[in-house]
This record gives structure tokens, C-alpha cells and sequence, in this order.
């Protein structure tokens, strides 16, 4: 997908949310729907002069705005915005989205294990899993490392904030589910 | 209804265990002794209601014979959250619930969005504590009487921090004493309506007569009417609404929702609660209670204890939610007037 | 008056006391640290030990930690970008990037002693301002209430991180994700989609957490890239020299400080707004506006003066009136009631010795503070240079924890992480997260002092209120100025720029 379209895609999606919280905004009372429509309204103009403004502008200037570039200019301020990777070749890309499904797999793995096997045995897991497979630690290091890290958030959490940390550590498997 | 069965299912399930129990080879003994006590309290870490719970906690384990008595913060949805966790939890008396009742048979009679419990069938097991609600006007009011509202040739302006049981208790005493009610909703809280009676932006509020002693004795605020069934020792000269009334509907109305204020803090577990537990947590809780030593350390935090037993707050539940069936159009009125 | 001073002194000059205030205080840093907590937590934690205390210790050990909460929560908005709690939310606009340009040890040391002398010129003005507390109170209310939460929102227009355009969408985002769940004002359910769990709305310190600090680490591990660039820039600042930036922005320090107290002292400005309203504040009055959102020292030293003097200012409406002027003041409140001291007029004439405690406590709680942050300081300036193999998992995890403990909900890690992936998108396609949280922190107050003024004084509630009016003409004058002026300046410049773009459009 080139930049123009990833932008196209977030920018409909945000016109869309805004649309949306109209739509159900208009079965909620007078009182109640008095601030959000104004602001659902104003949103969405404002995404539909961004949708216009991104898709009238080359690929070079994408990641530059009009009024962006205005008030720049209007507040004095001429530094340059980074190089960027706007024309950077289709290799690149593809490496960063699959670093990015990565970062997104990384999320939903510690979320998972915290929801499936509970907060402090996810933890200990997680640390030490990554301390050892991205082979910053050796094993018995990086197995150190993640008990100590481990223990510290408990003993702060649990035994002197009092929030209840023990979930899946005396149910092993059981977690929070 | 999946979750009642649900629910009804785990009952069944638990009583079927607990019958099995004995003939395992369990002692006849309390059913407590050495376990573990969850007591779900549905309001925030920081506020009363916890405090309450977490000073009484170790003395309850101590009557019960329980190893331990952990008080477990669930806040969220003005109390609904932890109490439908209450609902759907297992009822083998280990874990029980602590919080304002009110609050919740207000919430149902209302029909609020949230509500997944049927308040009738929790099992209440005694009432700690009691605080008499009142009506306050600000101190350079013009209003000194009830009939000063009704003569005040326009609503009275009553400000509100949101649809609580202090905002449906106004309403039922304004329609009940024949007064015009403009609610103004949206403060954040006690503080906050508290400044707005005082600076005359509203006319009244309604608090505990705790929260608002300062300020009556400063004379930032006056009293003007409990919503009691009788007079209180601390204010021997405020009139209570039911003694105002001559309408037999009306007072009965404001009976309920006066019933239902009286109720006030307490221990409830969920329905189908084993039944020794039952007998056995009100007995503790009772002891606790009534104990003079820890009445008096209760006092010396400003943490008052008003005992009653759980079989009467049970009784109370059931009557008053028969009286306070015919309050749901008029809290639906309220509630669509703020809309 | 001056026994009363003297007697306060000497009531906290106690071993006792003093020891439990450094406990108070220490504890309160690490509290302000960990996201999702903040200063109310750490003393409602706190509030079983205080029943058996007299009044300086109990004080000392509640107060300390709650001032201290503001240094440490400073601390993660500054190295991270992670708040560490919602009234901590201004500093990473400028704080943040001054670590990235290497001058995390001096950010932290103007926070450190931005938020030391805001606390003492708090602490004096408690003491001057106790006779006019009273009709300032009277004088404020909801409509005043919803011009300074506008005042708040006119940021937004000269905010300069990214697109104006996708900055002013995100912001209405903000708001209206803060009207997901029970309205209270018409008891109204919005946008829950008959969820209990959204009744309660998104918590602010889960969204911050996931916005923010999920985002930060996925964005190291999809770029690879470091926190903070040590190679390009090595951190060259000393914690000396923000503290030298602190004294002399004393201008700034003391006006910063003023306005704290009086949020503060009013109920229904939570101090997360107080720290928007200093940012703007600081943004107003500063020579080089234009260099807000790069690091400038002058964001970092506003927001912390002002929450340094939001603690005195809480205390007067809550001696004066017993009306607690925050949620961290109500927790005081108890303590008071639990150590069998009754808040209200008399305490000033009765109790002022007591008063004294108070002030002496946040006096030199801030004080204490300040010395640990900058003994500390030169460490955790070096904690964001750290390996990403270590940062990653070690912040994920904690971050996860983090979000579980804030309120105990599970499902909160789902909507930290939810709020990780728009974070994330957010910062790649430059949809200004500043500005989201600017919105969201605004929202409520908006909305609830609108419906307050057109209930109390009708539809055109400006024209009833003079100080609203005022505020309201100031408030226009104020935004458009800085345009009008730099328009009439660039003239020439902004024709040359149309001409520039102008083939595009």
C-alpha cells in the first residue's frame, strides 16, 4: 500500500467514527446529544477538508499540510520537517509492516498470556522469553534478569500497594479467565 | 435470564457439594473455621464505605472464625459493577458483599441501564451503619420552612450530582409535598453542589447530616426537612417529611423511600446463599456489632455504628419493594426531565 | 499569628513527624512513577496507617506523599512520554522532547524545582489568602468554570506538533472518547453499545498508559530505532541547570503558582486541567511560543509550578468551608474527621496552629522532594538509553500491570492495549496525541459547566456573568492575537508560501 493510501484509509476511518457517533448521537435526549453532535459535526468537516487537502497534494508534499505549511511560515517557525521515508522503495515498507505486525503480535501476546495465565506468571514469561530469544541475555541471565524484574513488580504491587497480584500464581493455569 | 440460571445452576451445584460435604468426613463445625471471606465491596479504595469495611474485617474473621477477611474493591457503574459480580458469584457463603442497599433497589426500581441483579433475592445480613438524609437549603435563603417552598412562586432549584439516591429521594419529596422541582444536574459532587447551595446558584441539596455539619454549624446551611420516619436526636427541631403529610398515598410513598434509605450500609451475599453460612456470618456479624469495644472504636473514627439484623433488613427489602412499585413512573418522570 | 507559625513548625519539627513526612515522600515518588497511579491513590493506601497518628505525622506522611506524586508522575511524562498520572499530562508536550534533544537531567531538575517553588509560593499565599478565599469562591462558578476549560481547549489552535488539520480531528476524537459511558448530567448511556463495562467510561490513566506507552515501545520494536537517539544526541544537560532555568523564569514560576492555587481552591477544576491551563499559560506569555512542543524548559517549568501550588490551594476551601477542593483533598478530609479535627471556619480561628502544620508540611514535603529528585535524577535520565531489548518487555509488562492495577479491571489491559494501537497509528499518520488527550481532559468540564450555566442562568448565560464575559473576550484576544500579528508580520512571506504550494492545489 503506498502512503497515500494508508493515509486514505485512517483518514476515512476517523470521517467514519465521526459519522458514526452522529448517527448515534441523534438517539440520545436534547441535553444529552447537545455537545457531542456539534463536535461529531465539526470533526468530520474537518476530515473531509483532510481527505480533499491529502489527495490533491503529490506524494512528496503528503507529509506536509497546507495549513500546516502556512502557519509554519505564519508563526516564524522554518525548520525542516525530517527527510522521511516518502519515496523509500517498496522493500523497505514491506520490512517496516512486517516489523509492525510483530510490535502488534508482541501486544496481543502479553495481553493474552496476562488474561490467560495471570498478571505476574505473564510477566515473568514474557521478560524472560524476550531476554533470551533476542539473545540480549544468555539463558541463565536473562532467566535472573526477568525473576528479579518479576518479583520487583509484585513486591510493589501486591505486597505494598495491596492490589491483588496473585491471580494465577497458586491457580497455575488459571489466571484471570 | 441465562445468568439467573446460570446462577441458580451454581446454587444447586454448591448445595449438592455442600451435602456431600459432611459425609466426606467434615467435622459438624462452622462452616468458616480456618476459610477464607471475600467481601466485594462495589465502591472505591478511598472512600467510606471501604473504610468501614476494612475496620470491621479483621473483627468479623475473629467471630467467624475465619482465617482471613479480604475486602476486594470493585468499583464501577455507581456500585452496579461489583454488586452483578456479587449476583453471579459462587453462594457458598464465601464471598459476601458490602455497600450502600439504597443504592441498589433504587437503581432497580428506577430500571437503570446496568442493572443485572434482582435486589429481592440477594440475602441481607445486617446493617451496620445508618445515616439520616436531609434536605438543606443555603444559609442566606430565603426558605426556612417546607411551606416556604411551596410559596416560593417559582421551582426550587435543587442541585444534583447525577441520578443517585439522594436525586430520586428529593423527587419523591417534592411530589409528595407539593412542591415544583428544577433539577440542575451535572455538579461533580458533594463539594460541588454543596458551594452552589451556599452561593445561592441553587436552592437546595440533599446530604447526609454528617456531610453538612460544618457548614450548619458555620450557618452556611440551614435544615428544612429529614427524609426519616422520625425526628433525630441531633436536629430534635428539623421535621421529618412523613409528619407533614395528611395524603395516606403520598405519606406511604415517602415511607418507602424513607424504608429504603434506612437500610443504609450493609453486608448482603448472593441469592442462594448456603444456609448455615447464612446463619452463621449474621451471627458474626451480629457479635461484631454489638460488641461494646468495637462500637467504640467505630466512634472514635467517626465510623458510627447502627446495628440491625439481617432477618429484618430481608423483611424491609420485601415490603418496601412491594410500597415502592408504584414509585417507578415518577422516577421515569425525573429522569426524562433531565434528558 | 506568628505563635501559630512557630507552633506549626514546632509541631512537625518532631522526629516523628519529619520521619514519617520523608517515608510520606519517598513512597509518593514511587507511586507518581508507576503508571496509572497518582496522588489520590497513594493516600487513600495510606489513610489506615494515619488513624493512630497524631495530627503533624498523619499529615505529614499523607500530605508528603501526595506532593511528591506530582514530582514522580512528572518524572515518566518527561523520560517516556508516559504519565504517570492524568494532572501530568502537560509535561510531556515539552518534556519529552527535551529528552530526545539530551537534556533529560535538565527537564528533570526544572520539574524538580518548578515544583518545589510552586509548592512554598503555594504554601505562603495559603497563609496571605485565607480572608479571601471566601468571595473568590462565590465569585466563580460553573460559567467561569467552562470559559478557563475553553482557555484550556485555544491550545489546541497553536498547538504546532503536526498537522493543524489532523490535530483539531484528534482532539474532537478526544472528546467525544471521553463521552463514552454514563453521562451524568441526563443519565444517559453514550456510545456503550450496551456494554456495563463502558458505563463507567474509558478510565483516563488506562487511555494515557496505552496511547502513550504501548504505543512508544511498539514503535521501538517495529522501527528498531532507540527511545532517545544517544549516538545523534548525547544527554549534555545537568540537573543544575534546570534548576537555574526554574529561578530564573521566576516570572513564569510565580505566575504559574498563583494560578495552581486557585484551581485548587476551586471544587470542579481537577488539577489535570490546572496543568493544561499553566501549559497554556506558559505558551501566552513566552517570548519564543514557537519553540512549544520541541522542548522548551518553559513547558516543563509551568505545568510543575503550577501543580507544586495546586496543594495549598486544595487545602483552603477544604480548612475554610469543610469542602474538599479536589478528590485529593476529600481523602484529607477523613483523615481530619478520623483524627477528630472538624474542618470549617473555626479552624482558622481555633486551630491555626494546625493550619500551620499544613502549610509547614507542604512547605517542606516539596522541599524534600526536590533534594531526592535531584540526588535521583542524573540515574533516571539515563534509564530511556537503556537497550530496547531490555526497555521492550520490561515497560510492556509493567504497563500491562499498570493498567490492571489502576482500578483492578481486567478488562482495562484490553482497552490499554486497544488504545496502544491507536497510539500508535495516531503517531505514524501524525494525528496529534497531545491534542487527543488535551480534548479528552476538557471534555467532561466542558460539558457539565455548559449544562450547569444554561440551567442556572438560560441560553445566554454569558451576558448574565460579567467575569465569564471578561474571560470570554480575553480568551479570543488572547488566540487571535499571536495569528493577527504574525500575519501582519508575514505578510509577504505567507504570499510567497501560497505561490509555493499553490501548483498542488
Amino acid at each position: 500500500m503506498s502512503r497515500r493510501m494508508q493515509e486514505n484509509v485512517v483518514a476515512f476511518f476517523v470521517l467514519f467514527i465521526f459519522i458514526a457517533a452522529i448517527v448515534a448521537s441523534t438517539g440520545y435526549g436534547p441535553r444529552a446529544r447537545l455537545v457531542p453532535i456539534p463536535i461529531a459535526a465539526i470533526g468530520a468537516l474537518i476530515m473531509i477538508a483532510q481527505i480533499a487537502l491529502q489527495n490533491l497534494r503529490s506524494e512528496q508534499d503528503l507529509k506536509v499540510d497546507l495549513l500546516e505549511f502556512i502557519s509554519r511560515k505564519a508563526t516564524g517557525d522554518h525548520e525542516e520537517e525530517t527527510a522521511g521515508e516518502g519515496g523509500s522503495a517498496e522493500p523497505a515498507r514491506r520490512r517496516t509492516a512486517a516489523r509492525e505486525f510483530g510490535a502488534l503480535g508482541l501486544l496481543v501476546l502479553i495481553v493474552g498470556m496476562f488474561l490467560v495465565i495471570g498478571p505476574i506468571p505473564a510477566m515473568f514469561l514474557f521478560t524472560a522469553g524476550y531476554f533470551v530469544l533476542s539473545r540480549h541475555y544468555s539463558v541463565p541471565l536473562g532467566l535472573l534478569y526477568a525473576l528479579a524484574g518479576t518479583a520487583a513488580v509484585y513486591v510493589l504491587f501486591d505486597l505494598w500497594l495491596g492490589v491483588d497480584m496473585n491471580a494465577g500464581i497458586y491457580d497455575l493455569g488459571f489466571g484471570l479467565f | 435470564m441465562l445468568r439467573k440460571w446460570k446462577s441458580a445452576a451454581a446454587g444447586l451445584a454448591a448445595s449438592a457439594l455442600l451435602a456431600v460435604l459432611p459425609l466426606a468426613g467434615a467435622s459438624a463445625g462452622p462452616v468458616y473455621d480456618g476459610k477464607d471471606v471475600t467481601v466485594i465491596v462495589p465502591n472505591s479504595a478511598a472512600g467510606t464505605m471501604s473504610r468501614y469495611a476494612q475496620m470491621l474485617a479483621p473483627h468479623l474473621a475473629k467471630n467467624l472464625g475465619a482465617d482471613n477477611v479480604r475486602i476486594d474493591n470493585q468499583p464501577g457503574a455507581g456500585s452496579l459493577k461489583g454488586t452483578n459480580a456479587l449476583w453471579n458469584s459462587k453462594p457458598d457463603g464465601m464471598t459476601i458483599g458490602f455497600t450502600n442497599i439504597p443504592t441498589l433497589l433504587i437503581a432497580q426500581i428506577a430500571e437503570s441501564p446496568g442493572v443485572r441483579f434482582d435486589a429481592t433475592k440477594f440475602v441481607y445480613l445486617g446493617r451496620v451503619a445508618a445515616e439520616p438524609r436531609l434536605m438543606l437549603v443555603g444559609g442566606n435563603s430565603p426558605i426556612k420552612s417546607v411551606d416556604d417552598i411551596r410559596n416560593l412562586g417559582r421551582p426550587f432549584v435543587f442541585a444534583s450530582q447525577g441520578t443517585d439516591e439522594d436525586f430520586y429521594t428529593m423527587v419523591v419529596l417534592a411530589s409528595a409535598l407539593g412542591y415544583e422541582l428544577k433539577i440542575v444536574t451535572g455538579y461533580e459532587g458533594e463539594a460541588d453542589t454543596s458551594l452552589a447551595v451556599i452561593k445561592g446558584d441553587a436552592d437546595g441539596q440533599m446530604t447526609s447530616w454528617t456531610g453538612s455539619l460544618p457548614q450548619i454549624q458555620a450557618g452556611d446551611k440551614r435544615p428544612i426537612v429529614f427524609a426519616t420516619r422520625e425526628r433525630q436526636d441531633v436536629a430534635p427541631d428539623v421535621p421529618t417529611a412523613i409528619e407533614l403529610l395528611k395524603d395516606e398515598t403520598k405519606k406511604g410513598q415517602v415511607e418507602a423511600i424513607a424504608d429504603i434509605l434506612n437500610l443504609s450500609r450493609g453486608f448482603f451475599g448472593p441469592p442462594g446463599m448456603d444456609e448455615a453460612a447464612v446463619a452463621e456470618m449474621r451471627a458474626a456479624i451480629e457479635k461484631t456489632l454489638t460488641d461494646p469495644e468495637v462500637v467504640k472504636e467505630m466512634a472514635a473514627k467517626d465510623l458510627p455504628i447502627v446495628f440491625a439484623p439481617g432477618e429484618k433488613q430481608q423483611k424491609t427489602v420485601g415490603q418496601v419493594f412491594a410500597a415502592a412499585k408504584d414509585l417507578t413512573p415518577t422516577f421515569k418522570q425525573a429522569l426524562a426531565q433531565i434528558k | 499569628m506568628v505563635d501559630a507559625i512557630w507552633a506549626g513548625l514546632a509541631a512537625l519539627a518532631a522526629p516523628q513527624a519529619l520521619g514519617f513526612m520523608v517515608i510520606g515522600v519517598c513512597y509518593g515518588i514511587v507511586i507518581g512513577i508507576l503508571p496509572g497511579l497518582g496522588g489520590i491513590v497513594a493516600m487513600a493506601l495510606l489513610l489506615p496507617f494515619t488513624w493512630d497518628m497524631d495530627f503533624a505525622p498523619a499529615m505529614g506522611l499523607l500530605l508528603g506523599a501526595h506532593i511528591a506524586t506530582i514530582w514522580g508522575s512528572s518524572v515518566t511524562s518527561i523520560l517516556f512520554r508516559v504519565p504517570g498520572a492524568a494532572k501530568s499530562i502537560a509535561l510531556i508536550f515539552d518534556g519529552f522532547p527535551m529528552t530526545q534533544k539530551g537534556e533529560a537531567s535538565r527537564a528533570l531538575g526544572a520539574s524538580a524545582a518548578a515544583a518545589l517553588m510552586g509548592g512554598v509560593i503555594g504554601a505562603v499565599f495559603l497563609a496571605v489568602s485565607i480572608p479571601i478565599t471566601r468571595p473568590v469562591m462565590m465569585a466563580l462558578g460553573p460559567a467561569e468554570f467552562l470559559m478557563l476549560a475553553l482557555w484550556g481547549l485555544t491550545v489546541l489552535a497553536t498547538f504546532s506538533e503536526g498537522s493543524i488539520l489532523k490535530g483539531l480531528a484528534a482532539a474532537g476524537l478526544g472528546l467525544l472518547t471521553a463521552f463514552i459511558g454514563m453521562d451524568l448530567v441526563t443519565a444517559t448511556p453514550r456510545f456503550t453499545f450496551g456494554s456495563i463495562y463502558l458505563l463507567d467510561g474509558i478510565s483516563f490513566p488506562v487511555a494515557m498508559i496505552g496511547l502513550f506507552a504501548i504505543a512508544e515501545m511498539m514503535k521501538l520494536f517495529a522501527t528498531g530505532g532507540a527511545l532517545v537517539e544517544r549516538d545523534l544526541t548525547a544527554e549534555s544537560s545537568s540537573v543544575w541547570q534546570g534548576v537555574r532555568d526554574a529561578f530564573s523564569h521566576w516570572g513564569l514560576v510565580f505566575r504559574s503558582s498563583l494560578l495552581g492555587l486557585w484551581i485548587g481552591v476551586l471544587p470542579g477544576i481537577g488539577a489535570s486541567v490546572g496543568g493544561i491551563a499553566a501549559y497554556a499559560q506558559a505558551l501566552r506569555t513566552s517570548k519564543s511560543p514557537e519553540t512549544f512542543g520541541k522542548g522548551n524548559v518553559e513547558g516543563v517549568i509551568g505545568p510543575d509550578a503550577t501543580l507544586g501550588a495546586n496543594e495549598g490551594g486544595g487545602l483552603l476551601p477544604t480548612l475554610a468551608l469543610g469542602i474538599p477542593g479536589g478528590e485529593g483533598m476529600a481523602i484529607v478530609l477523613i483523615a481530619f474527621i478520623g483524627l477528630g479535627v472538624v474542618p470549617g471556619p473555626k479552624m482558622l480561628t481555633d486551630h491555626l496552629d494546625l493550619v500551620f502544620t499544613l502549610v509547614w508540611v507542604i512547605a517542606l514535603a516539596s522541599m524534600v522532594t526536590a533534594v531526592i529528585g535531584l540526588i535521583i535524577s542524573p540515574y533516571l535520565a539515563r534509564v530511556p538509553s537503556l537497550n530496547n531489548n531490555i526497555i521492550i518487555p520490561l515497560v510492556l509488562s509493567v504497563c500491562v500491570i499498570g493498567a490492571y492495577a489502576a482500578r483492578g479491571q481486567v478488562s482495562d489491559v484490553i482497552v490499554a492495549a486497544v488504545f496502544g494501537v491507536i497510539g500508535y497509528v495516531m503517531d505514524k499518520y501524525r494525528y496529534s496525541r497531545a491534542t487527543f488527550v488535551i480534548g479528552m481532559v476538557l471534555a467532561v468540564m466542558i460539558e457539565r459547566n455548559l449544562h450547569l450555566s444554561i440551567s442556572l442562568y438560560g441560553d445566554w448565560f454569558i451576558f448574565k456573568r460579567p467575569v465569564a464575559a471578561i474571560m470570554l473576550v480575553f480568551i479570543v484576544v488572547t488566540t487571535a492575537w499571536p495569528f493577527y500579528r504574525n500575519w501582519k508580520r508575514d505578510r509577504e512571506l505567507r504570499k510567497l508560501a501560497l505561490a509555493e504550494t499553490g501548483r498542488a492545489t
